[in-house]
């Protein structure tokens, strides 16, 4: 890809960045500018998640999703949101400042080389991230099949039906009930670019991963001690299955970042009733159902998981949840208005099918592969027995159940995705099976990256030599 | 760790970064790290990855000659499943955006007659071709 090429796509991305500050503008004023700046990442993907509802929602109005229709939302999310940070009272913006958590005492002296060799490792994947990226065609056929191609049809005509329900003979967009999220973020890049190029996509994928890395670790710092968090940062990051579905274009890892990053904003919700972190898991809840259908369902198993374990402050984390699916009601409307059916998931179907017991070969067949892609070391590294080892550690030294939601939690998700396959009314599910499961545990598996930290400092402030740097609520 | 040592590692990680972004015999290198495939010169390309073979520049072109609006169809009498269930049509989708492909030729006003050694769709009386698109289709306009 050209250079002009990549700028420009850059050019969009500080456009995702002006509509996520826009968005955060309530909760940070005040903040200094470099406090300010360490949010970059979190605004990126806000920005662009909530950007991309926001043209959804006028393209089911009428509009078109072009870069013009994305300036004129980024001005109202950038003005709105400055203009409601100065209209908020005084009494209501405090609480709302995250950066009031933070750990006492100070770090060992081994903790600074550490931490600068962890950070230097993670800017140098992510610049060979970028710059692989802009130089490689996306490997996943789905990208330039139907994701890109629908986001381009969103750009030229609008929401047209019959593109998607194939009224007046035309060729409809294969999987037309998917949100259109992905779709919109991809060709957005494809304009930038200036034509069909399609490393816009990969590129795009890159510098969402940056913004990943970036709001992680700001929603984490001040919570995990820096010499665990970088680290576990890392560690993540040079995970062969993330570096190569960086490069294959789908939604897949896009609607995994608000996932993952949803739930730690819920963690903070939980443990500190921090209302900043409430308001991040609706708008990263409404971004990831935005993104991918499978997101929503992911989404209903994480309100189980609180029923379950009844945490304190669960209720408004459910209300919070459901604000986030509840923005695909107009998608759901649409849908349902215009024929445009979705031919793999059917609840009356799944029931049926798992009531009765048919198919065991998939249900085996579907068991195997996402446990397989779960915990191949190949793949993803250790990043699920990490996490799942370090809450039954901490569970067993806190005496407290409440650390065990996250294997809970995962054996959830993946039963979901087993039921998901089992009872699909697909014919040729087990095909679906063997092309997907890789991909749909991205969202488990990067929620569980960044809950580790999390997990391992929970461990470490039980033990006698690292009690004085525990975690400190705000007050 | 002192400052020294700290600016050390970041100027190191910023030349890496710089290297690899270059046209040198060591940047090449590192860019083949970068890229999870090996670094392939194929995978470097602004066209879609095939899963079967397509001419991308006989779209492309055909993309400049069929009007915004206008209803296509993409005409490939060949055996091959995958290339006229998959690679052709998504071709057409994601290279023709502005104009919009249907399933048959009856509800087509234009054609792209792919892999048909330079016929016309059939019946060929009903249709004149606009162009030649490289050597493996034509584009024709239903009389």
């Amino acid at each position: 890809m050209s250079v002009s090429g990549a700028l420009a796509i850059a050019g969009v991305n500080l456009l995702y960045c002006a509509a996520g500050y826009g968005v955060l503008a309530p909760a940070l004023r005040g903040l200094r500018v470099r406090a300010w700046a360490s949010y970059a990442g979190l605004a990126l993907l806000l920005g662009m998640g909530v950007s991309a509802l926001v043209l959804g929602w006028a393209a089911m109005a009428g509009a078109t999703t072009g870069l013009v229709s994305l300036a004129v939302v980024v001005v109202v999310l950038a003005v709105g949101g400055a203009a409601a940070a100065r209209a908020l009272p005084a009494s209501l913006r405090r609480p709302w400042t995250p950066s009031a958590v933070q750990l006492r005492g100070e770090p060992p002296r081994w903790a600074v080389p550490v931490v600068a060799l962890s950070a230097t490792g993670i800017a140098l994947v992510l610049g060979l991230v970028l710059v692989g990226g802009f130089r490689t065609s996306p490997w996943l056929d789905d990208t330039w099949f139907f994701w890109v191609p629908k986001g381009l049809a969103l750009r030229d005509h609008g929401l047209d039906p019959a593109q998607f329900n194939g009224d007046g003979g035309l060729l409809p967009f294969t999987s037309p009930f998917y949100p259109l999220g992905w779709s919109i973020v991809s060709a957005l890049g494809l304009q930038a670019a200036g034509g069909i190029d399609l490393r816009a996509v990969n590129g795009e994928l890159g510098i969402l991963l940056l913004g990943f890395v970036g709001a992680a670790a700001r929603l984490l710092a001040g919570r995990v001690r820096a010499e665990v968090l970088w680290p576990a940062l890392l560690l993540l990051l040079v995970s062969p299955e993330l570096l190569r579905q960086i490069q294959g274009g789908g939604a897949d890892l896009p609607l995994a970042f608000a996932l993952a990053l949803a739930v730690v904003a819920a963690t903070a919700w939980l443990r500190d009733g921090d209302r900043f972190s409430l308001a991040l898991v609706a708008l990263l809840a409404a971004c990831a159902s935005n993104l991918k259908f499978e997101g929503a369902g992911v989404l209903v198993v994480l309100l189980v998981v609180l029923g379950l374990f009844r945490l304190r402050r669960a209720p408004l984390l459910w209300v919070a949840l459901a604000a986030g699916i509840l923005t695909q009601l107009p998608w759901l409307v649409w849908r349902r208005v215009h024929d445009v059916g979705d031919h793999r998931t059917s609840p009356g179907h799944a029931l049926d099918t798992i009531l009765h017991l048919e198919r065991t070969e998939l249900f085996r067949l579907s068991a195997r592969l996402v446990g397989r892609h779960l915990l191949d070391p190949s793949e993803w590294i250790i990043v699920l027995p990490l996490a799942v080892g370090l809450a039954l550690l901490s569970s067993w030294r806190r005496r407290s159940p409440r650390d065990l939601a996250v294997p809970v939690g995962a054996l959830l998700v993946y039963l979901f995705w087993i039921a998901v396959y089992w009872g699909s009314p697909e014919p040729n599910v087990g095909q679906v099976v063997g092309t997907s499961a890789y991909r749909v545990v991205d969202s488990l598996l990067l929620t569980l990256g960044l809950l580790t930290p999390l997990l391992a400092e929970r461990v470490l402030a039980t033990t006698r030599l690292r009690r004085e740097r525990a975690y400190r609520a705000p007050t | 760790m002192s400052r020294r040592a700290l600016a050390a590692l970041v100027v190191a990680g910023a030349l890496v970064l710089v290297i690899a972004a270059t046209p040198t015999a060591p940047g090449r290198k590192l860019r083949r790290i970068a890229n999870v495939h090996a670094g392939r010169d194929h995978l470097n390309t602004p066209d879609p990855q095939w899963t079967a073979r397509v001419d991308a520049h006989a779209f492309r072109r055909a993309a400049r000659l069929i009007p915004p609006g206008a209803r296509y169809a993409v005409y490939a009498p060949t055996s091959s499943k995958q290339l006229v269930q998959h690679d052709l049509p998504g071709a057409g989708l994601v290279f023709l955006p502005r104009a919009y492909q249907v399933r048959s030729l009856v509800d087509a006003g234009w054609a792209i007659a792919y892999g048909t050694g330079g016929a016309l769709p059939q019946p060929a009386a009903d249709w004149v071709e606009v162009a030649a698109l490289g050597r493996h289709a034509l584009l024709a306009r239903r009389r």
